[in-house]
């Protein structure tokens, strides 16, 4: 099973002393001092990446989607839990988080 | 003293011999060449600009002139030097002024990193500035010059200079550059305008500069806040419109016209978000109606 969806990995945002960011209505910018590289992130994957750099433990998908949606139930929901799979496979491409085995 | 007070003679012997020392706004090139084209497009397009004393510290050495050799007779050819390098090929002989306008906006663009440089026009109303970045082919060099001589302070019709310090445009007001189709347009919409003699057959097409106006030329000194961020956007037929469009879509935007955005690293992503947060960003689409557009810009500026 990939790393990246098993729903045991736990991922980790890049250190945040690395990340700078902006937020105008939802929007994200965030620039990686590792790549030296800038992005623009929708409401979604900005809230996903907040969630992130707010931990230093790691968080799992259904951690995240717990964090996003205040409610437990939302778990089971996997078109959620989905689509916070596809922002964390672009926040590993870009180098904005990584996923570690337990 | 401005290069007008110079002689022709006077400006001859400087530009062959110790080098005629311009400043264009914080810029100083020292300017040499013998290339009748130069000097002649030095002696009109310049006019009005500062010629500094030969103890002047000049930011960039440039020389303009025919190489030796064959290409100096069959096809001649034309090349630039920069501090004795020649950082580009050579180019035909008719290419000579072009070349050095060219020659002076590569010099900023390598060099001048204590300014967060982005592929922009810029231009000044009641002390706010309108940024224009946009690709080539875009038409902002052509709103760029129409702005200016409808009340608009030419700033820069290139490059745009960010202060990191205070965050205000820099302004260069140096001769705006004109392609193709928009050469005649702006001869037609602004008749008492000075332009170059049209080059035919460069790489961008035909190409002739537009003398900067004296008013912009007298307060190349004055920087400006950066106030709009307007995306402009030739498409022939269309009527003026301009959209808003979001802050952080506009933030990628300028990244992408950034000239040395990546250079800076973090403090590039700081300068610029600053400069965001005060600017209201924009998409504008026309099709060459110049009065139509200028007039969405006027309306903009007074509900500033």
């Amino acid at each position: 099973m990939s790393i990246l969806s098993g729903s045991e990995a736990r991922w980790h945002a890049t250190p945040s002393s690395a990340l700078a960011s902006r937020e105008w209505n939802g929007e994200v910018v965030v620039y990686n001092d590792r790549t030296g590289s800038t992005h623009l992130l929708d409401e979604f994957a900005g809230a996903i990446l907040r969630e992130l750099c707010a931990t230093g433990a790691g968080m799992a998908v259904d951690d995240l989607a717990v964090a996003l949606t205040g409610d437990a139930a939302s778990v089971a929901a996997s078109d959620l839990t989905a689509a916070i799979t596809v922002v964390l496979a672009e926040f590993d491409r870009l180098g904005l988080a990584r996923a570690e085995r337990p | 003293m401005i290069v007008a007070e110079l002689s022709r003679s006077g400006l001859e012997s400087r530009l062959a011999g110790p080098g005629l020392r311009l400043r264009t706004g914080p810029v100083v090139s020292r300017i040499q060449s013998r290339v009748p084209a130069v000097i002649e497009a030095v002696a009109i397009h310049y006019a009005e600009y500062a010629a500094e004393n030969d103890d002047c510290f000049a930011d960039f050495h440039v020389r303009v002139e025919r190489p030796l050799g064959p290409r100096r007779w069959f096809r001649p050819q034309a090349r630039l030097l920069v501090d004795g390098h020649a950082p580009f090929t050579p180019l035909p002989l008719g290419h000579a002024y072009p070349m050095l306008e060219w020659g002076l906006n590569w010099c900023i663009s390598a060099y001048c990193h204590q300014y967060l440089i982005f592929h922009a026009a810029v231009v000044e109303r009641f002390g706010r500035a309108l940024v224009l970045p946009a690709p080539p082919g875009s038409g902002k060099s052509t709103l760029c010059a129409g702005l200016v001589h409808r009340g608009w302070r030419l700033l820069s019709d290139e490059l745009t200079l960010v202060d990191f310090a205070t965050g205000d445009v820099v302004p260069l007001a140096r001769p705006v550059s004109l392609k193709n189709r928009s050469i005649d347009l702006l001869r037609a919409f602004a008749p008492t305008a000075v332009f170059s003699r049209p080059v035919h057959d460069t790489t961008k097409g035909t190409v002739a500069h537009m003398r900067a106006p004296s008013a912009s030329v007298r307060r190349a000194t004055e920087a400006a806040r950066p106030r709009w961020i307007v995306f402009p956007r030739y498409a022939p037929g269309s009527a003026a419109q301009l959209s808003p469009l979001s802050k952080a879509r506009g933030f990628m935007e300028m990244v992408k016209s950034g000239v040395n955005y990546s250079v800076h690293g973090r403090a590039g992503f700081e300068r610029l978000a600053l400069a965001i947060e005060s600017c209201d960003c924009h998409e504008f689409v026309y099709g060459g109606d110049l009065d139509e557009a200028i007039a969405v810009f006027d309306a903009l500026a007074a509900r500033a």
